[in-house]
């Protein structure tokens, strides 16, 4: 059984104070913690028993092959043992596929970093503008801050629910300051050669 | 894989350009680490967690009389000192927003830190900093893993490992967070003085007026020295700190040019001593006190800010 610390200075809380709505002085803060403990505290994870194989007719563990298959790969369909068999969301994965998902990020459980090119592009787009004397660089950063979200449209964003406001703003925003230099520079171009 | 469907646990808890909030999916717990520009997930699985913890902190009313007291003070002065009508409103907007922030503290009730515990980590929910707040998280994510493991019952003593030998509880370093509150009381005190300053002309106001910036200069160094290693409490020390050091460098080289000037008089043997007497005879007093007093009004800000809105470690 596991043991439950206090969440203020790490002293172990005794079992009395286990989901005692009231809470216990913790001795080494002396400050109060309600804990609040679920069965899976009493949960044994005991280590799967491996079986060799018997029998020439019986399947074996694609990885270990002197060990008795128990189950296929959800994924694959790869014979695995107890020792390959990584269970994850209710399916039963091999090691390959659970790399594989992982890395390509397939597998939900394992994204657990998004970057937010919508704010991104935002920022580029507003922050200099805003913020002197790197207004006077919004000509680059402009155009830089459309083509970025343009680029970007369709990556994913956060895993929440999120709308492409931000990237309409950018995008929109981006365009006018281009518009604008473009028309600045066209007028004194225009002026010294009537001048 | 379907995305699952999530519904807020928790409201945002906000850093500096940081934030930290909860989710619930049918069968986990999403707990998101934003910057802004990128965003990090940590999914626990209602049939994983083992237990919950609540934590009370330690309540601090002397500090909230405190920070109060300041408030209201700097919201009453900034009313009565200024003559003009702009800079009335224009010092009471961050004062009043003081006084708010300090009403707003106290209406939100005690602080707590909530540990959530799995077979294989404890994680503190970032996004849980009070205990009305850890109250309703609890409650409803005790009805979302009972539902999923059942309810606990029999807990005997006998099958507890461990219980009745704790060991020492670890000691968890913290910096101090004085010297902060030491440099944000000094940064109000000279806000408090330079306006004092624009509207009594007293010498011996002007001579605390320079003791209190030398203070003001040594506490910011000593702040700026227990910087800590880039970390989600680092950003007031590798960015605003800094300028509040060179706006701080700036005013030296203010005060260096008052006595410059108090040294050509001399050298002149003309209204030296009349120039000591009254700082206001120097040509440029009434610019360089309301930049005095202008620039510490976000400095000011940005400290309490940080100081309040600091986040816990992990673990």
């Amino acid at each position: 059984m596991g043991q439950v610390r206090c969440a203020a200075c790490q002293w172990l809380l005794e079992i009395s104070a286990w989901n005692d709505p009231q809470g216990t002085y913790c001795r080494g803060c002396g400050q109060i913690s309600r804990v609040t403990v679920f069965p899976a505290i009493n949960r044994v994870n005991q280590a799967p028993v491996v079986e060799a194989v018997q029998e020439d007719n019986e399947a074996s563990c694609f990885y270990h092959p002197s060990t008795r298959a128990v189950l296929p790969c959800d994924e694959c369909g790869r014979f695995l043992c107890h020792t390959c068999d990584c269970p994850l969301d209710g399916r039963h994965l091999c090691p390959n596929c659970l790399h594989v998902g992982a890395s390509t990020k397939r597998i939900l459980e394992f994204d657990n970093h998004r970057v937010m090119h919508d704010s991104i592009a935002l920022s580029i787009a507003t922050v200099p503008f805003f913020v002197w004397p790197f207004t006077l660089l919004t000509y680059l950063t402009a155009p830089v801050a459309v083509y970025y979200g343009l680029r970007h449209w369709k990556s994913p964003l956060g895993i929440l629910p999120r709308t492409k406001t931000r990237f309409v703003l950018a995008i929109v925003f981006g365009v006018a300051l281009s518009l604008a230099w473009g028309a600045l520079g066209f007028s004194l171009l225009f002026l010294r050669r009537t001048q | 894989m379907a995305t699952p469907t999530y519904s807020k646990l928790t409201g945002k808890r906000r850093s500096w350009i940081q934030y930290s909030q909860l989710w619930v999916a049918a069968d986990h717990l999403l707990m998101i680490q934003s910057s802004r520009f990128t965003e990090e997930y940590s999914r626990y699985r209602f049939e994983d967690i083992e237990a919950i913890v609540v934590t009370e902190l330690e309540s601090e009313p002397l500090r909230q009389i405190v920070f109060a007291l300041i408030a209201l003070s700097a919201f009453v002065l900034s009313w009565v000192v200024p003559d003009s009508r702009f800079f009335k409103i224009f010092f009471s907007i961050p004062s009043g927003a003081l006084l708010a922030a300090v009403a707003l503290d106290v209406l939100r009730g005690p602080k707590c830190r909530c540990l959530l515990r799995t077979a294989v980590s404890e994680h503190i929910l970032r996004p849980v900093t009070r205990v009305r707040t850890a109250n309703r998280v609890v409650t409803e994510l005790n009805r979302l893993i009972t539902k999923v493991q059942g309810s606990l019952e029999n807990i005997s003593s006998e099958t507890v490992v461990g219980q009745g030998q704790s060991p020492e509880p670890v000691t968890v370093v913290k910096p101090s967070k004085l010297i902060l509150y030491v440099l944000l009381a000094s940064l109000v005190l000279n806000l408090i003085l330079s306006l004092a300053l624009l509207r009594w002309d007293s010498v011996q106001l002007n001579t605390i007026t320079l003791y209190a910036l030398f203070g003001e200069i040594v506490f910011a160094v000593l702040v700026y020295r227990q910087r800590p290693r880039f970390g989600i409490n680092s950003t007031f020390y590798y960015t605003w700190m800094p300028i509040i050091l060179v706006f701080l460098g700036v005013e030296v080289l203010l005060t260096a040019a008052y006595f410059g000037y108090y040294l050509t008089l001399i050298a002149d043997g003309s209204k030296a001593k009349t120039l000591l007497e009254s700082p206001r005879n120097w040509p440029y007093f009434k610019e360089s006190t309301m930049f005095s007093a202008v620039w510490r009004i976000p400095a000011a800000i940005l400290t309490l800010i940080h100081v309040r809105s600091t986040l816990p470690e992990e673990d």
